[in-house]
Parts: C-alpha cells; sequence; structure tokens
C-alpha cells in the first residue's frame, strides 16, 4: 500500500514538471431535468441558485478539460431533483432519494431517527435475500464525489445469536451527509455509466455531488428548521380488552384447564395495572422537537477558492426517546498555483450521535438471553414510569465518526492530454457502551463495548484524451487504474454479572506481571469476540466516445478487475459496455420537438462479495457448529476449528458472479422544454450467483456453496416532467416518475427448486414471493373433515387429523395430508409498480410543493395479526419473535378479522405463512407539503442576497388497503413484525437564507 | 520548445511504466488471507492445527449431543415420568408424539449434526498425517493416539445415532467436498462397525492424557496436564465403556459384562471413583465442568468460557428459586417421584413417617413445584451471586457437561449383564454396592433382581438421558409386552428421520412407524 502512495504521488509530481495549464471543472449541469434546471430561474421557492453553486470564472478551460471520472458521472445518469427535500427534516441518504427517481424504491423499515434499517431497491432485487445479511449485497452504492461510501460489513453477524441489528451503533452510514451540502444527486442505473464506476455499481450507485469551493466575494449561506415530531393517534388497549379478545376462544375450544393456566395478568380483574387505565402512551409518544442550522462559507480568488460548512441537526421519532444528533463540518480548497495545475480537495466529517430505543427485542438480542417470562409490561402510565426508571442508571452511548475527503491533482500535459491522480479515503468508526443494571434483567447487570471501524482507501489515476476531427466530431479516449483497499473490524466485548450496579464498565486488571489476572476482568463474566475483512480491488480500464456522423454518439468500455475475495484461480474479470445515442431532433426540422434522443446501452459489471469465505475455497472455521452460539469456538479451553458444516461447503472453480443489462429507451421534450419525457427499457440478468445448494445431510453439511444461480430484472421506467405557466400569474411544476420492474429466477446453481430459510425458490417465479398455505375457512365439525377415500384416513396436517376448529388448508396436491407441498409461491414483497409525483405551484413569491409517494402490487404477510391472534403458541413460545413489548398494548389487530380456530390444536391454525395473513400493501402517501414565501433582494438591506421561509409537513397521509400500522413498515422479507417505530408526522419551520 | 516536448514524452513513458509496475504488483496486493478463517493451504501445518481439528470433532459432537438439549430428548423425556409446563413440544417427545410439527421436533430429528462429526474425525484420520510431516513437534504415536480418538468419536457418534435412529447410512470416509447419497445400513452393522471402531481404537489409547508419569503416552498433552484433560478425552476406559453399552444393546450381555469389566477393573488408573450422593448432587461437585470420575464428558466449563443458557438438562428441569424462571420447563409430578423414590432413608428422596421429605435429587420451586434439581452446575458452579448480591443465580448459563457413564452407571450395566447371564448372586452383590452407597436397605433375595436394577438405573441415573433406552433394554430382555415389541418392529422406538433429511438424498427411507 505504501508503495501505491509513492507511485500515486509520483505520478503526480513526475508529470507537473512539463505540463500545461489545466484546470478543473465542477458539476455542470447537463439540460435534462426540467424540475431541476427550469426552477431556479423561474421559481422563488426551490434550490438556492447562484450563490451557493459554481461561479462561471473558474472553469476557465472547461471547453477542453477532460473531467476524472469522479466528477464525469455527476453530469451523468438520472438526476434527481431534491429542492423540495431541502425543506423537509431529513437525515439520510435513502430519504433523500424516496419517491423521487424511476426505479429506485425506498423502504424505511423503521421511523427511529439514524437506524441503518432504510434500504434502497434500484431496479429490484438482483438476487433472493433470505436474511438480513443478504440485503447488504442487494444496495446500490452510494458515491459522494466519486468516492464510494464504505458501508458496514455484515460479519458481525456471524457472531450473533440473533439478527436484529448488528452488533454496535448500527448507525446508518448515509446519515453523514447534511443535503444542505449536497448540489447533486445521480442515479446510475444504466450500465454505460455503471461499468465505468465498476463492480461496486453492479446494483447501481445514488451519485451524491456535494457543493464545493467556488470563487467570487465570500457567500455566506444558512440553513434552518425547527418543528415538532407529532404524537400519533392510537388506540390502547388493557387486559380487560385482551381478555374480551381472548374469551371466544376459551368459550368455543378452551377446556376448564385451558382457562386457568390464562395468563395471571388477564384472569385477574382485580389487578388495576393491566385491568386499569392504558395510558402507556403518554410517555411512548410525545410531541418532541427537532431542528437543524448549518451554515456555510464560500469564496476566494480564481487561483485558491475555499469552501467550509458546518450542520448540526437534531431528528427525532417522539417515539421511546429516541432521538439522533449530528455534527457535520466540511471543507474544501481548490487551488491552481500554475495554469496546468489543479489541485483540490475535501474533507468531510460527521459526527453521529443516537439515542436508542428500549424495546425488548434490541435488548435480549445484544444480551443473547431470553427471559422466561410471559407477562408483558403493564398498560398503566404509573407502572411503565416506574419501568422506565429502572433504565436511569444505564448506559447506552451510540457514536458514530466518519470522514470521508480526497486530495485530487490534475494535470494538463498538453493541449488534449489530461492527468488526473487521486487520493480518497473514507473512513468511519462506531462505538457502542451499554450498561443495562441489574434491576432490568433478573438480578443480572449487562454491559458491553464495541469499537468498529471501516476504512477504504483508493488511489485513482486516469489519462485522458480528446481529439477533435473536422465537422465536429471528436474522439474522446480515457484510461484508468483504481486501486481501492478496504479493511474493516471490530472489538466486541459483552460482559454478564458485574460485581455491582455502580461499576459499568468492563475493567480488566492491566498488571502484566501478573499473567493469571493480566486482562482478565474484573467481576464479569466476559466474551469477547474480534473480526478482520480485508478487501483489495485493482482495476484497469479504458473507455473511448465517438460520434462518426453527427448525431450519433457512441461509446465503448473495456475494464479489467481483479478482486482479492475471489478465488486465486479466478481473480480478474474482464468486462465492456457498449452504448449509442441517437439525436433525432435536429433531423425532424420540427419546432415542437426540443429534444428527441434515442439511446440503448449494453454492459456487463463483475459483482464483489462482502466475505472472504468463497475466495478461500475449502476452508475451516473456529467454531463448533452450534448455530445459536455461533461464537462458542473452543473446547475443554482450547480454540478449535472445523469445517464450516453451519456455513456450507465452499469448494474450488467459483467464478465471479457478474451482471449483464440491456438498456434502451427514448426521451423527448417539447414545447421549449415544457413538457419532456423520458421512457427507458431495461433487462438486467444477474448471472452465476453463489448460492448456498441443499447437500445430503449425511455429508455433515447444510449446504454447498455453488454458482450457477440466474436472477433477472426487466422493467420500464418513466419519468414525466412538465412546467407550465408563470410564476406572476400561475406556475406549475409537475415531475411523475414511475418504475415497473418484475424479477424472475432463471436459473438455479442445482435443480428447480431450493428451500431455504422457509423460503422456496422456484426457477421461473419471482424470487421475493411467499410461500403460504391456501385457506379456505373453517372445519365447523369433524365431520366436514375430507377423508380420504382409498385409506379412510381424515385430512391430516404434517402427520396430525384435523379436527373442528382447523383451518380448512387447500389440499394442492391431492394427498390428503397438508405439508409444504400444499405451500404456493404467490404475492411479493417488493412492489411491481413504484414511483413519485412532485408538484410546485407558485404564485408570485409564494409556492405550495408536495410530494405523493406510492408503491402498488405488493404485498405483505400480516405476522403481527397471527401473533396477536395466536396467542396460545405466542404465550408458550420462548422466542424473540414472540416477546411482547409496551406497544403490545396499542391496538393493531381488530378483532373479528379472521375465523376463530381451535387455538389448541397442534395444527397451529395461526401460523402466519398462510393466505389470511397475506395482505395487498399497497400504498399511496401524502408524504410532504411545503409552502414557502421568498422576500426577495430590494425587501432587504445590501448584504441580505435572498431569504426564503417555509413551513413543511411530512408523513401527512397514508392510503392504504393494509390492515396494520404502515405497509412500509415491514421487514426486508415482507413480513411485518411490528418491529419499526412508526414514520413520524411532523411540522417544521425554516429559514433559508444567502448573504 | 521541443526540449519541451521531449521531457514530456519521456514523463509519459515513466507514467506508463509505473503502470505497468503497478499491474505486476497486483497478484501480491490481491494476495489478501482471511483472518476470520483457514484455508486449506494454512491447514494442518502445525501442532496447533491438529489439536484445534482434534478438539473441534469432540466440539462438534457437543454441539449434536446439546443443542435443543437433544441428549435429553433422546434418552430421557419419552416415557411417563415427565409432563412439560407450557412446552407442547417437549409434552409431545414425552407422549412419543415425534412427528408432531413442532420445529424443535424437525431439528431434533436431523442426524446432520451427528455426521458433521463423522466427516470431521474421519477428516481428521485422513489429513493429520501431513502435520507429520511438517511439524517435528508432533510426534508419530501423538498422532496415532489422536487417530485412535477420532475412531473412537466415529464408534461413539454411531453408536449414538443407533440409539436415536435405528438404521442410519454408514458414512466411513470424508469424501471432502464431494457428496455421495447412501442409503440406511442396517443397525447391526452400523453397530459392528462402530465396535470395530472403538476395538481398534481402545488399545492405541491411553488411560489418561497429560500424565508425566504415565508408562505409556507420558509427557503433558497439547500442552495441557492430567488435570486439565481429565474426563475430555475419549480414554481407553472410555471406549471400553461405550463397548460394553454397544454390546449390551445387541443383546450380547456376555461381551457387556466382560467390557464392563474390563472399566471397573481398571477405573483407577483413569482416576475413576464412585461418587457419594452429596457429591453427585452438588453444584460443585461431581457435574461441575469435566473430571476424571466423568469417564468421558463433553464439557462446558464456564471458567473456559464455554457455559452456554441451554444445552444442559437444567434449562429443561430447574426454576425459581435455583434460577429466575417462575416453572421449569418439565417436572416429574409429585406422586410419580414418591412411586419412584419408594424406599425410606433414600439419600436421593424419600418421605418420612411425619410427611417431611429428604430429598438431594428435588427441591421446591417457589410455585410450591417439585423440581428436579440433581443437576444444577449454573455459572461456574457453587453458590452463585447475581449483581443484585441475592443468591440466586448469575445470568443463567450452566457449566455442567455431557455425561455418557460413570462408575455407578458400569455397575449397574455389570449387575444387568450378570442378571441376564444368571449369575445373579454376584449381581446382587453389585446392587446392593449402590444401595448401600444411597443409604438404602440391602436386598437379600434375588427375586425380582432385574426389576430391582433397572428400577435402581431409574433412580440413580435420573436426569442423565439413560431412563427411555433403559426402558428399551429393559423390554428387550423381558420380551413379554406384545405392545411394545410391535413398536420395536415398526421402529417407533427410534426417532424419525427429518423430513429435510430425505428430501435431500431420495435413497433414505422414513422409518416403517413414522411413515
Amino acid at each position: 500500500m505504501r508503495k501505491l502512495l509513492f507511485i500515486a504521488f509520483a505520478f503526480g509530481s513526475i508529470c507537473a514538471n512539463s505540463a500545461r495549464a489545466a484546470t478543473c471543472s465542477w458539476a455542470s449541469k447537463l439540460p435534462g431535468n426540467l424540475l431541476q434546471d427550469t426552477l431556479p430561474d423561474q421559481l422563488p421557492g426551490d434550490t438556492i441558485p447562484a450563490g451557493d453553486t459554481v461561479a462561471q470564472d473558474i472553469r476557465l478551460y472547461d471547453e477542453d478539460f477532460l473531467k476524472p471520472v469522479a466528477y464525469e458521472l455527476a453530469s451523468r445518469g438520472d438526476s434527481i431533483a431534491i429542492g423540495l427535500q431541502q425543506k423537509m427534516p431529513l437525515i439520510t441518504v435513502p430519504q433523500y432519494v424516496k419517491g423521487s427517481a424511476a426505479g429506485l424504491y425506498v423502504q424505511e423499515n423503521t421511523g427511529e431517527p439514524g437506524s441503518w434499517r432504510q434500504f434502497m431497491y434500484l431496479r429490484g432485487l438482483s438476487k433472493p435475500v433470505l436474511s438480513l445479511k443478504d440485503v447488504y449485497e442487494v444496495q446500490p452504492a452510494v458515491y459522494v464525489n466519486g468516492i464510494p461510501l464504505i458501508q458496514d460489513n455484515p460479519f458481525v453477524y456471524n457472531i450473533q445469536s440473533y439478527t436484529v441489528n448488528p452488533a454496535g451503533p448500527a448507525t446508518s452510514l448515509l446519515s453523514a451527509l447534511s443535503l444542505d451540502n449536497i448540489e447533486q444527486i445521480r442515479l446510475v442505473k444504466d450500465y454505460k455509466d455503471a461499468a465505468l464506476l465498476g463492480p461496486w455499481a453492479s446494483n447501481g450507485a445514488i451519485f451524491i455531488t456535494t457543493k464545493t469551493a467556488s470563487a467570487g466575494e465570500n457567500r455566506v449561506s444558512i440553513n434552518s428548521y425547527m418543528g415538532y415530531v407529532q404524537e400519533p393517534g392510537i388506540t390502547t388497549i388493557n387486559a380487560e380488552y385482551e381478555k374480551n379478545f381472548r374469551m371466544p376462544f376459551y368459550a368455543k375450544y378452551g377446556s376448564a384447564a385451558n382457562l386457568v393456566s390464562m395468563p395471571a395478568y388477564l384472569s385477574d380483574s382485580s389487578n388495576a395495572s393491566y385491568y386499569g387505565p392504558s395510558n402507556w402512551s403518554d410517555q411512548y409518544y410525545k410531541n418532541t422537537p427537532q431542528y437543524s442550522v448549518n451554515a456555510s462559507l464560500t469564496g476566494g480568488s480564481e487561483r485558491a477558492n475555499f469552501r467550509f460548512f458546518g450542520d448540526y441537526t437534531r431528528s427525532v421519532a417522539g417515539q421511546d426517546a429516541t432521538r439522533f444528533d449530528r455534527f457535520t463540518g466540511s471543507f474544501f480548497i481548490n487551488m491552481m498555483p500554475t495554469k496546468w495545475l489543479t489541485l483540490s480537495s475535501m474533507v468531510n466529517a460527521s459526527v453521529l450521535d443516537r439515542g436508542r430505543n428500549r424495546s425488548f427485542i434490541d435488548r435480549f438480542a445484544e444480551m443473547r438471553y431470553l427471559p422466561n417470562t410471559r407477562e408483558p409490561l403493564a398498560p398503566n402510565l404509573t407502572n411503565y414510569n416506574a419501568f422506565l426508571q429502572l433504565y436511569d442508571n444505564t448506559i447506552d452511548k451510540n457514536g458514530t465518526t466518519a470522514i470521508q475527503g480526497y486530495w485530487n491533482i490534475n494535470l494538463k500535459l498538453a493541449k488534449d492530454l489530461n492527468y488526473d491522480a487521486r487520493i480518497a479515503f473514507d473512513y468511519n468508526e462506531g462505538r457502542r457502551d451499554l450498561f443495562w443494571n441489574s434491576n432490568l434483567f433478573d438480578g443480572t447487570n449487562y454491559a458491553s463495548n464495541y469499537f468498529g471501524f471501516n476504512q477504504r482507501l483508493i488511489l485513482d489515476n486516469t489519462l485522458g484524451y480528446r481529439k477533435a476531427f473536422s465537422g465536429g466530431r471528436t474522439l474522446n479516449l480515457k484510461g484508468g487504474i483504481r486501486y481501492t483497499g478496504d479493511i474493516q473490524r471490530y472489538n466486541y466485548g459483552i460482559g454478564y454479572n458485574g460485581p455491582n450496579d455502580y461499576i459499568k464498565v468492563n475493567v480488566v486488571s492491566g498488571d502484566k506481571k501478573n499473567p493469571s489476572k493480566y486482562l482478565k476482568s474484573n467481576g464479569f463474566n466476559v466474551f469477547g469476540f474480534t473480526d478482520k475483512m480485508q478487501q483489495r480491488v485493482m482495476s484497469f480500464y479504458g473507455q473511448a466516445d465517438f460520434n462518426p456522423v453527427q448525431n450519433l454518439d457512441l461509446g465503448a468500455l473495456v475494464r479489467g478487475d481483479g478482486a482479492s475475495a475471489m478465488q486465486p484461480d479466478s481473480r480478474w474479470f474482464v468486462s465492456s459496455a457498449f452504448d449509442a445515442t441517437y439525436h433525432l431532433q435536429p433531423l425532424l426540422q420540427s419546432g415542437i420537438f426540443s429534444q428527441l434522443d434515442l439511446f440503448a446501452s449494453w454492459g456487463r459489471i463483475g459483482n464483489l462479495r462482502l466475505d472472504q469465505n468463497i475466495g478461500a475455497g475449502p476452508q475451516y472455521q473456529p467454531q463448533a457448529g452450534w448455530a445459536d452460539y455461533p461464537a462458542l469456538g473452543s473446547y475443554n479451553s482450547y480454540g478449535v476449528y472445523s469445517r464450516p458444516y453451519n456455513y456450507g461447503w465452499v469448494g474450488y472453480d467459483i467464478p465471479w458472479a457478474y451482471s449483464t443489462q440491456l438498456n434502451a429507451g427514448a426521451s423527448v421534450a417539447v414545447l421549449k422544454n415544457a413538457l419532456s419525457l423520458r421512457v427507458e427499457w431495461y433487462s438486467k440478468d444477474n448471472k452465476n450467483i453463489v448460492f448456498p445448494a441443499a447437500v445430503t445431510a449425511e455429508s455433515g453439511y447444510r449446504y454447498e456453496w455453488k454458482p450457477g444461480m440466474v436472477v433477472n430484472n426487466t422493467g420500464v421506467e418513466a419519468t414525466l416532467d412538465a412546467g407550465i405557466g408563470n410564476a406572476q400569474t400561475l406556475a406549475w411544476n409537475g415531475s411523475l416518475n414511475l418504475g415497473m420492474n418484475r424479477n424472475k429466477l432463471k436459473a438455479l446453481p442445482e435443480g428447480n427448486t431450493l428451500v431455504s430459510n422457509d423460503r422456496l425458490l422456484e426457477v421461473g417465479k419471482p424470487v421475493d414471493q411467499f410461500w403460504i398455505l391456501q385457506n379456505n375457512g373453517i372445519y365447523n365439525a369433524d365431520a366436514e373433515v375430507p377423508v380420504n377415500p382409498q385409506t379412510g384416513q381424515a385430512m391430516t396436517y404434517r402427520g396430525i387429523t384435523q379436527k373442528a376448529g382447523d383451518p380448512r388448508w387447500q389440499d394442492v396436491n391431492g394427498d390428503y395430508n397438508i405439508d409444504d407441498k400444499d405451500r404456493v409461491l404467490t404475492g411479493n414483497y417488493l412492489p411491481r409498480i413504484s414511483g413519485g409525483f412532485t408538484n410546485q405551484l407558485v404564485y408570485k413569491k409564494f409556492d405550495l410543493s408536495f410530494q405523493l409517494v406510492f408503491a402498488l402490487k405488493k404485498y405483505a404477510m400480516n405476522q403481527v395479526a397471527a401473533n396477536y391472534y395466536g396467542f396460545i403458541d405466542r404465550d408458550n413460545a420462548n422466542t424473540l419473535e414472540s416477546m411482547k413489548e409496551i406497544t403490545y398494548w396499542e391496538k393493531q389487530v381488530d378483532p373479528g378479522m379472521y375465523e376463530i380456530y381451535n387455538q389448541w390444536s397442534d395444527v397451529h391454525p395461526y401460523q402466519v405463512n398462510q393466505s389470511i395473513f397475506m395482505e395487498n400493501a399497497a400504498y399511496l402517501k401524502l408524504r410532504t407539503v411545503s409552502l414557502g414565501y421568498e422576500l426577495r433582494k430590494k425587501q432587504h438591506t445590501q448584504k441580505v442576497q435572498r431569504t426564503y421561509l417555509y413551513v413543511t409537513g411530512t408523513n401527512l397521509l397514508t392510503i392504504s388497503p393494509y390492515k396494520g400500522r404502515d405497509p412500509e413498515l415491514i421487514e426486508y422479507n415482507g413480513y411485518d413484525t411490528g418491529y419499526g417505530l412508526r414514520l413520524p408526522q411532523s411540522f417544521i419551520l425554516g429559514v433559508k437564507v444567502d448573504l | 520548445m521541443t526540449m519541451r516536448i521531449r521531457n514530456k514524452i519521456v514523463n509519459l513513458v515513466t507514467v506508463l511504466l509505473l503502470a505497468v509496475l503497478t499491474g505486476t504488483g497486483c497478484r501480491k496486493i490481491l494476495n489478501v488471507e482471511a483472518s476470520n478463517l483457514i484455508n486449506e493451504e494454512n491447514a494442518w501445518t502445525s501442532l496447533n492445527d491438529a489439536r484445534a481439528a482434534l478438539l473441534g470433532t469432540y466440539g462438534l459432537l457437543r454441539t449434536a449431543l446439546a443443542e435443543n438439549e437433544a441428549n435429553w430428548l433422546y434418552g430421557e423425556l419419552r416415557g411417563d415420568v415427565y409432563k412439560a409446563l407450557n412446552r407442547p413440544d417437549l409434552q409431545a417427545v414425552i407422549d412419543g408424539k415425534l412427528k408432531q410439527s413442532y420445529n424443535l421436533l424437525n431439528e431434533v430429528s436431523n442426524w446432520r449434526k451427528f455426521y458433521a462429526v463423522i466427516n470431521a474425525a474421519n477428516l481428521f484420520i485422513e489429513r493429520s498425517g501431513a502435520v507429520l510431516q511438517k511439524d517435528p513437534q508432533y510426534t508419530k504415536l501423538n498422532n496415532e493416539v489422536d487417530i485412535a480418538q477420532m475412531k473412537a468419536i466415529i464408534g461413539i457418534t454411531y453408536f449414538y445415532m443407533v440409539r436415536i435412529w435405528g438404521d442410519v447410512p454408514l458414512v466411513t470416509q470424508s469424501y471432502d467436498g464431494t457428496f455421495p447419497r447412501l442409503p440406511r445400513s442396517q443397525a447391526k452393522a452400523v453397530l459392528k462397525y462402530a465396535e470395530e471402531q472403538l476395538k481398534a481404537a481402545a488399545p492405541v489409547l491411553p488411560y489418561v492424557y497429560g500424565d508425566v508419569l504415565a508408562g505409556y503416552f507420558p509427557g503433558k498433552y497439547y500442552g495441557g496436564d492430567l488435570s486439565k484433560w481429565a474426563g475430555a478425552l475419549v480414554t481407553r476406559n472410555a471406549a471400553y465403556a461405550y463397548l460394553a453399552h454397544i454390546a449390551a444393546w445387541d443383546n450380547r450381555y456376555l461381551d457387556a459384562s466382560v467390557y464392563a469389566d474390563f472399566v471397573i477393573n481398571n477405573a483407577g488408573l483413569s482416576g475413576i471413583n464412585a461418587s457419594t450422593t452429596n457429591n453427585l448432587t452438588r453444584s460443585d461437585g461431581f457435574f461441575l465442568n469435566q473430571n476424571s470420575n466423568q469417564v468421558f464428558s463433553l464439557g462446558f466449563s464456564a471458567s473456559d468460557a464455554e457455559s452456554t443458557p441451554t444445552g444442559h438438562i437444567e434449562n429443561l428441569t430447574l426454576a425459581n428459586p435455583l434460577i429466575p424462571r417462575a416453572n421449569p420447563l418439565v417436572y416429574i409430578p409429585d406422586t410419580r417421584v414418591v412411586d419412584i423414590f419408594n424406599e425410606s432413608g433414600d439419600e436421593r428422596f424419600y418421605v418420612d413417617s411425619t410427611g417431611k421429605t429428604h430429598s438431594f435429587y428435588f427441591s421446591k420451586s417457589a410455585s410450591n413445584l417439585l423440581i428436579f434439581s440433581k443437576i444444577k452446575v449454573i455459572g461456574t458452579g457453587g453458590v452463585q451471586q447475581n449483581t443484585a448480591g441475592q443468591n440466586t443465580n448469575v445470568i443463567t448459563t450452566y457449566s455442567s457437561p455431557i455425561v455418557f457413564t460413570r462408575l455407578e452407571e458400569l455397575k449397574l450395566l455389570k449387575a444387568e449383564a450378570l442378571a441376564v447371564l444368571g449369575q445373579l448372586d454376584d449381581a446382587l452383590d453389585l446392587l446392593n454396592g449402590l444401595r448401600n452407597a444411597r443409604n438404602l436397605k440391602l436386598l437379600t433375595t434375588t427375586d425380582h433382581l432385574l426389576e430391582n436394577v433397572f428400577h435402581e438405573r431409574q433412580r440413580e441415573l435420573m436426569g442423565e438421558a439413560w431412563a427411555w433406552y433403559d426402558l428399551i433394554r429393559y423390554k428387550q430382555i423381558k420380551n413379554d409386552d406384545p405392545a411394545f415389541n410391535a413398536l420395536r418392529q415398526t421402529g417407533g422406538i427410534y426417532w424419525p428421520v427429518s423430513q429435510d433429511v430425505i428430501d435431500r438424498n431420495p435413497l433414505i427411507a422414513q422409518t416403517t412407524y413414522w411413515k
């Protein structure tokens, strides 16, 4: 690595000696997105133009300047209008882009501020997601000024017994960027662009360009908002309600013994804690303030300029006292010491701090221990407050520090030859210090400390050449070498049963002279974990753009990527991409069309791995095969290793997985760009996906990792932009985006079906379907149960004879036994259609904007209802999922929604995987409404350029047939477990001032 | 001007050269070794690799028996003694309804984890020779002893499997990286294979490990001394103990008696001693960690950070005030307890004439339920205090090991064998020896001797995963229960084979009874 650093510098210094002037250019906006481009001039309310963006003057040599990769993409791909989002109290990148671009579906699984549980799906699902770990692999990459941000690695789950959240702060690393510091967000979907970014962008990319330094008189911008998150309107219930709900089941099926064994909190109606008022919600849900203030200072000369940006933001959910604080500082410098040399740099640092929820599920998952209690907390406020008081003497600190930056040297070697060298880094570290006192858990306290970091270093060298021919034809050639080195590591120690509740940290003895006590804990029963992941990628690429005739642009790219995470025999993957665009408008000679382009591209990109397991081939792992205690890796105190029987066998000859994408479309604009439409079709194949295939149990292995899975995503995307009218009378701007996506499993490593994690994958079917029994009602009497005429046996469920009170499940294969063979694939949890509709009405100095987001043809399994109805199974189960939170006392399920089945039947009548619990989870949401007023220059003193005031409401209205809380608060796998906090409704008042 | 151009060209060439250099360095740059796994290249190179792989196999066997408390689900619960509380899946095990649709039953009826042990042991036998070549510290004798242990583990694992499933596929090599499909072999053939493995291993195995003074295989073993390895590894005595049980299971009681005799006679060489009732039931007694009295146990020592909250009989049977849980998952109804412990003066449990109970085996729970607390090694054993200073518990992890046998068990097995073989007086002597140790009156008659031996086994070995297997052997000897014979004929005494197993290998047929 040191050698490479040297080389990167050497590059610069050698070339610098002789090179002539070059300069730098920053994100230039191309025409294409009307909302973005037309608004600043016409409309007062949207973005803040001029002052904060690039000044024209530094683009002195823009014409013949060849940009480095990092910036080139900033002007390609789909642009996302972010004007409205800048007036919303948002903190993460997924929130910034939600509903704003065709083909991108964002789902916030929880309203907990700063939580990592917000997922983005760009052009569907690139592989089946069977566990939370897999979600990491289907996320698009997020780039900031050309740096692919390093994300947490799911390897920490390897030592966790429960995968609710990763150990550590579990803060979204995408919450480190303030939207007010972002100039532009582009969506990279097309492989002609993605191929330039390489394997990181195989799921597409969100390409963010920050605002940056620019020359001119010192300019100051200040943005601030303040507002409240509102309590939701909910109905609380108490034990009496609960008992009334349960009694019909007892009346119909329960024996006297069943009634006696009813939980005490329900049977004892004199217990005021449970039977009294259910007012816990007064404490749990609270109107809570949130606010943000940030300021930037930009200025300097043409030869040296700078930008400083500072931000403080607090975000809250108004639930369970959760909060998120962010402090950001960014600094940008551009220097042009000579005309052929430009130096630029960025440092962007954030400190994130999170106050997390106090749910049982998170606590017990962290403690790796389930208590054996069946009683939920009492719904009475007094009791709930008493419970919360137990938290007084606890610690739960979740801090994350993130810093990204780069140094860039751009040299103009010759008139048309340009060299760019860059060192970029992204480093973040998370800490979690935890202490739960003994009152919270059966007299035993718990302390844990986590420290983890992710580090990425990028060395980038680009050489660009441009040759102009007669007739306006040009040839652009570019070649580059890029090295990316990632290191991810954590140290994590957990300790039980410390000496008392006053010693809250797990202290170890530092006396090296006493080896028997050295580093041994004083009192806690300690378990320590540490892991490290390293990956290096070396890339070479060459790209050519040429327009052989006028109106036709052709492009080709070839790249080779070598990744350390691949097997030694197949380290390198060579791929290519080709594209063509035909501009029809000049040929038409028609005044109506201001743009008419046809474009198509085909590309192939290798897919990176997030682990080192596949690359290692046959291997041994330091564990002893116990799924619940993956960290139990010793016998008789000695460390052991064994073949990865649980993880699965990894053999040789596993090649790179890759994806190919064919993309074609048209872009039309009419009436001087007042109306524009972009339509795209794509078909994307993810091939050679390495996936666990079933092997014989007699081998000892659960799976064998085999390449060969193919998943196809096909879709159509449309974006319609319109800008009509004049701000002086009334202007309307609208942007509608719509993405249709369908995925299909085209091949498995072996055979046609695969069952894993209670999901069935079948070739020819989508990978996001549910696998469920079809419910046709109820057997009211034993006589109604069908009898097999051949054997005289009544219908069975997995061998258990069905009786009155059992569900009437469809016997699909007609063998008079209901089992997995009768489960059918149906529904889908990713929406087949999703999009958003942004509108802006402008009248003089007022503007009113609102955003609608929608997801259609989407289904969810209402597990909350299944758990609520199946209370006997739930009461008896000792699992994390059966835990009852305080929100158990919130009415989420209507009585009378389902048949009254016999709870005590061994067939588990309320198991979640049946058709009655699959619901249509399509939705249309009024995500935000914002009203703004602009005070123009003349109304101010000389200093102030512009002042803009606005009021914004978010998460205002949801229309959905879904019967649960919110069709978005559904887990990554389509099951609504009730885990997430609600997406809070909030109102803010904000101001933006340019000086 | 020309000068400048030339300079430029020179520099360009330099740039390109550097680019090429960077390229050639790639191979090295891209070789990143994973720190959280061991690849084939780095495995089997040193003494530590041999130790890690050897003990890994033991660890896998521990997992196979402990996960989901499988050892007790297989051997202890089924029958008419226990009752489950709020756990219909455990009740299904007790009632022998093993094919009901509970996840637990599906998990436990899958034999994959046992075959992981077989695979790891076979792999060790095939590969550990490589360490001999690479690490001079690893001696040939050490390797032979290690391989003998692995052979013994294979025998032991197959014995467990035959007891649980009857006919099982016989896998005799690792097939590393290939996955042949094998049908189920006759239980008898598998038992024979298990016996062969153990018999081949026994003469190579030492009586103890890590003893610097031992006549055979002296010196520390992998850096551990005598006390470190006590109970943790298969010794010659352990091998014979399993052989005795294989023979008994196979109804060859003469062999069983000979094998058992071997252990009883040589117990001292492995430090195997009898236990008093007090020692047996103390939380820092027989069941604490691993010790030589356990003959061979799969340990969970808390001091080695290996204790776990599940995987122990305690997780099934304990409750308040021993651990913070209102009710145990399973319990023995008072009437059954009185039924089983029906003799006055029994240290384990008896009710005296005033109605007062005396017991080392049971205690009263907070909810007045009689809880079976013979084994209660909570945390590091001994008296445990929680953070709040209460004498109840720490966060409930247990460090009691999975024990197969002990001296009392072997003596009872020998008594059983002698009773079958007709040497009734010798059998009675053995039985009386134990009765004496438990403060019971000596029997004077050999009437109902077999019944008395099995009754004693029931009381003495309660909670040690013998009950169901004892019942099977008892019925086999008596051969007077047509219903049970039918159950045996159709394989109902065994566990069904998980559907997962059958789906993955179509050659596996479900046990007749469970079809």
